[in-house]
Formats: structure tokens, sequence, C-alpha cells
């Protein structure tokens, strides 16, 4: 009997299909048909990719030393994936960036990665999309006086402002907020800050991004800032976003945990959940963390989590070879149950369900970085997007 | 069980209009046979739900002429758990364990036209899943694709994305 022809799908229903895809099976299916060739290419199928892609999150995790500097990407469903064993271990692929001529990763948006490099005289970006193989020409550069009466620039951020559908760098320093917009191709200060006002964004001296507002931890300081001296005194924290489409910039309240401020130890911002979250070590007994359940809206901070460190297994030294202890969250599942978190004393990630009040541990055997840890999802996102980069 | 009622099969001749079960909505198989659900039912099913609403309710009885009596009962199957929110990723590996390739494909059709978004996409990641692996040729005899490249275009075309050929299953014989 002659096998019967296979039931046709109409081509939507195919590209339907194919958007759950990942991309290197995409790209290899290039190969089916001139009609299946072109669709991959196409903006529209790479934005629907993109939507389903970014359920698929990973970290992207760095490792390395001065010569060999690359970066591995984990998925969060790993981390989360059936628990049998108590403590796990994971082993990735990783991405070198020695032959990219970059040693630093600053970010990651819509699957691009932002690789950054600087020497004593000069410095540039390129853009990196790890799941196509592509890559972008040097760009951004500028050169970096030595003499100490420049500001200097303390953290870049990898954004892509959805208003204008561009990528773009802002940089921050101790009295000025730049931005690298790939359009123009130049550097712009948009705003200058007043003297006393410290922008510290993140653990990494990175601002966090919600929907179009990029978004900093700062502080108060007693006396302006000096660059000759630095000296902090702290008389107020507060929270600094940008809008990105505006350029407007707002200054709002973390909650309200600071009437004892020696009590609070390592705050700093986060986005978990896709909402801003702050979070803090409370006496060196707790991990506390805040939702702010409306943007902006001061009033609208929750405490989410109060954990003691019993619970998560982690114990504090006062001053031994490893330091304090500090712990920053990397995750939190949608269902708001799962917490994953990175502590400065392990090697590995803690995984603690707050249903239960269990916690796991997994361990990534290459030499990762847990504290520079961003979030990632693969997609087909032309490096060609950025505008004229490709073209320069 | 109390909600057995929602899948049992009926013929055409049983179900003609009986005013007392008004309640329930009569889908009608491709090949004729009766289906009576609840009226939750028939609302994850978007393309019936405006059927009914298009009448005011007065019809309740909606031939379904693209959907086999093979493929329906998994669709109900499949819109009770989500009603109930039951859709486990226990339930969704058992549900599509069933279904060879043809099936699913089916499946996906019936999805479409009911328009039930959850289970077209749930369906469309079984599919991903099942042809992420394959080869080049296998993907195109599972989707009845003809190859209208040249063998130079093709064979440059692979050249090009060498990296994307590695980690890829051997074909097996054509599971049905």
């Amino acid at each position: 009997m002659p096998p019967t022809p296979p039931l046709l799908l109409p081509d939507h229903l195919i590209e339907e299909v194919i958007s759950f895809l990942h991309v290197k099976s995409l790209m290899r299916l290039k190969c089916v048909s001139k009609s299946w060739n072109t669709p991959i290419s196409d903006p529209t199928f790479v934005q629907l990719h993109l939507q389903r892609s970014q359920r698929n999150k990973n970290l992207l995790l760095t490792y390395g030393d001065y010569e060999n500097f690359g970066f591995v990407s984990l998925p969060i469903s790993r981390l989360l994936g059936n628990n049998t064993n108590r403590n796990t271990s994971i082993t990735l692929s990783s991405h070198q960036l020695k032959h990219k001529e970059c040693r630093q990763v600053i970010g990651s948006c819509n699957g691009l990665i932002c690789l950054f490099h600087y020497t004593t005289s000069n410095s540039w970006f390129r853009v990196w999309n790890p799941a196509t193989g592509t890559i972008s020409d040097r760009f951004g550069h500028f050169h970096k006086p030595r003499s100490k009466l420049t500001p200097r620039t303390l953290g870049y951020t990898f954004v892509y402002d959805i208003s204008t559908n561009n990528y773009k760098i802002v940089a921050f320093g101790y009295r000025f907020i730049k931005v690298f917009c790939f359009n123009s191709n130049v550097w712009r200060e948009i705003q200058s800050l007043p003297d006393k006002m410290i922008i510290v964004g993140n653990q990494n001296y990175k601002g966090v991004c919600l929907d179009g507002t990029l978004i900093w931890f700062a502080f108060l300081n007693e006396i302006p800032y000096n660059d000759w001296r630095d000296t902090f005194s702290v008389v107020r924290y507060f929270i600094i976003s940008l809008d990105l489409a505006t350029e407007t910039r707002r200054e709002f309240s973390p909650p309200p945990v600071f009437d004892d401020a020696s009590d609070v130890i390592d705050p700093s911002i986060a986005v978990l959940m896709n909402s801003l979250c702050f979070f803090y070590n409370f006496k060196r007994t707790h991990f506390v963390v805040w939702q702010m359940t409306e943007f902006g809206v001061d009033r609208s901070w929750t405490q989410l989590f109060k954990i003691s460190y019993e619970s998560l297994q982690v114990e504090h030294f006062f001053c031994d070879f490893y330091g304090m202890l500090s712990l920053y969250p990397l995750y939190l599942s949608e269902n708001g149950a799962t917490l994953i978190l990175e502590s400065s004393r392990e090697d590995q990630a803690i995984i603690y369900n707050s249903i239960d009040n269990r916690v796991e541990r997994t361990r990534i055997t290459n030499k990762i970085d847990w504290r520079f840890s961003e979030g990632y999802f693969e997609s087909l996102v032309p490096i060609n997007s950025l505008k004229e980069i490709a073209s320069g | 069980m109390a909600e057995e009622v929602s899948s049992q099969m009926n013929s055409l001749s049983i179900s003609e209009t009986n005013p007392s079960s008004s309640a329930t909505i009569s889908l009608v198989s491709g090949d004729d046979i009766v289906f009576k659900v609840e009226p939750t039912i028939a609302k994850e099913m978007e393309t019936v739900q405006s059927f009914i609403d298009e009448t005011d309710g007065k019809i309740t009885t909606i031939p379904l002429p693209n959907i086999s009596s093979h493929d329906l009962p998994y669709v109900i199957e499949y819109c009770e758990k989500s009603i109930a929110g039951k859709i486990t990723k226990e339930f969704e590996a058992e549900f599509v364990k069933k279904l060879n390739n043809e099936e699913v494909k089916e499946l996906f059709l019936a999805a479409n036209y009911l328009n039930i978004k959850k289970l077209l996409d749930f369906l469309s990641q079984v599919i991903a899943d099942r042809i992420a692996n394959k080869s080049v040729e296998y993907v195109r005899r599972y989707f009845g694709i003809e190859n209208d490249f040249t063998p130079e275009e093709e064979a440059k075309l692979r050249e090009e994305l060498a990296w994307t050929f590695t980690g890829v299953d051997p074909d097996d014989e054509d599971e049905n």
C-alpha cells in the first residue's frame, strides 16, 4: 500500500509552529525550501519569534580572567527543573570573547549582547547575536583622557527604547548621564546631576530596565562630590528613573526601612517578576525583598520576602578570607514562589522555595561569576537592526 | 463522577432536540457524531461561541464539518482540563503521548478552526519539539514540502549554515 500523503498545513500555521523553535533549528530549516528561507529573516517573523523566545529565560553569566573572557547562557528552567537531587552541577558550553576584540559584557537586550573593550587611550563597543553568530563593527568610540578632572564613567547599560525602536547605551558617572544612540552614532549628555547626588545603580553599577524606563539606586551625599577625594556619607537613599523615550528624570523613595539605617546592609534594586524590587540584608540575619507593585508610587512598596539566613542555610562570618556575606536575587519565578539567589561566599546558586521553605543549590562547573549575571534569551534579531552600525 | 455527561457520545438521532437538555450544546462532528458539552466548554471554543452568540443562544446544535469524531474528544478533554485549571506538565505529556505525528497535525488544524488559543499554542510547541532536532529532509516529509532550491543553491546555503547541522537526530523510519 502506498503511504498516505502527509496532512498539509497552511503557511501561516507552519510559521506559527516554527516560531516556537530555537534559533539554531530555525537557521538549519532555512534549507527546507525558498518559502521557508525568506520568512525566517522577515521582520514580522523575527518579532513573533522574539515574543515566544522571551519565555525561555536564561541567565547570562560571565567568566574569566585577563586572558580568557567569555560567558555561558544558563536556562532558568534548568535551575527550577526537577530537583530530585538536592545539590546538582551543570556544565554549559561557553562563548569566548577573546576573538571578538572585547573583554567585557555590558548587557543583553532582545537576544543581542553588548560587548565593551577599553584600553588606556580608547574604548569601543560591539553588539553580538550569539544565537545567529553575527557581530557588529566597533562603534561608540570615545577617547578617555586620563585627567582626573574628567568625571569618570561608572556604569553602562544596554537598553532598547521601544517608543523609538532604538537600541541605546546609557552611561552614568558621578555628575552626568550620557546616552549613545545608534541612530545618531554619537554620545550625548542628557542630564547633569546635582553635585551631592551620587548614582550607584545596582550591585554591578548598572541601571535596571523596566518597560522603557531605566532605574538606578542613588543617594544624597553630605558634601558635594569631589573627584579628588571620594568621601561618602549618606544623607538619604532614593531611586532615580530615566524615561528612555522622553529622557526625563524622576526620583522616588525606597521602601520605608531606613529608620535605623545600620540594620539595612547592602541595599540595592533589581527587576523581578516584571516589577521593580528593592532588597537588602537585615542585621545580617535575614534577606529581605520589597516589590513596588505600582511603578513610581511610593506607597505601593510591599514586602515580598523576609527569609532568615538559617532557612537559606547561609552563615555570616565577620571577617575571613571570603569577606562579608552579601546576597543578591537573580530570578523570581512567575508565581512568585521560587527565588534564586547568589551569595558572595558561594560559587553556586541558592534556589529557595517559599511554599515549603526548602533550599537547593546548583553549581555551574564553568568558572562563572554569579554576581555579574544578566537576563538573556536567544533571538533572530539581526545586527543591522541597530541602524547605521551595520552599514558603517 | 458528576461531570461525566460532558463528553458522552450520542448518535445524531438520540440528540434530536429535547427541550429539557437545552442547557447543553451539541457539537456535530464531520462524520455526524454528536457530542454534548456544557456551555462552559463551548465558551473555550471561540468559533462555537460566536455561532451561539450570533443566534442569541437559540441554536445549540453546531455542525463542525471540518472536525472528525476521532479528534473532537481530545479537544473537549483539553478544554475541560483548561476550565478546571488542571493543565499540568504531566497532563500535557500524557495527552500527546497517545498522538502520532499525523494526529497531532489534525488536532492542530482543529484547534485553529475552533480558535482555541491555548490548545493552538500548546500543539505548536508539541510539533516544534518533534521537529526541533530533525534533518531538513525529515521536516520536508513531515510538512509535505517540495524542495524548490536548485542543487547548487541548496549546497551553498548548507555551507553557509554548516554550524547549524551539528547535533541533528538520525532520521528514523516514518513513525506513525
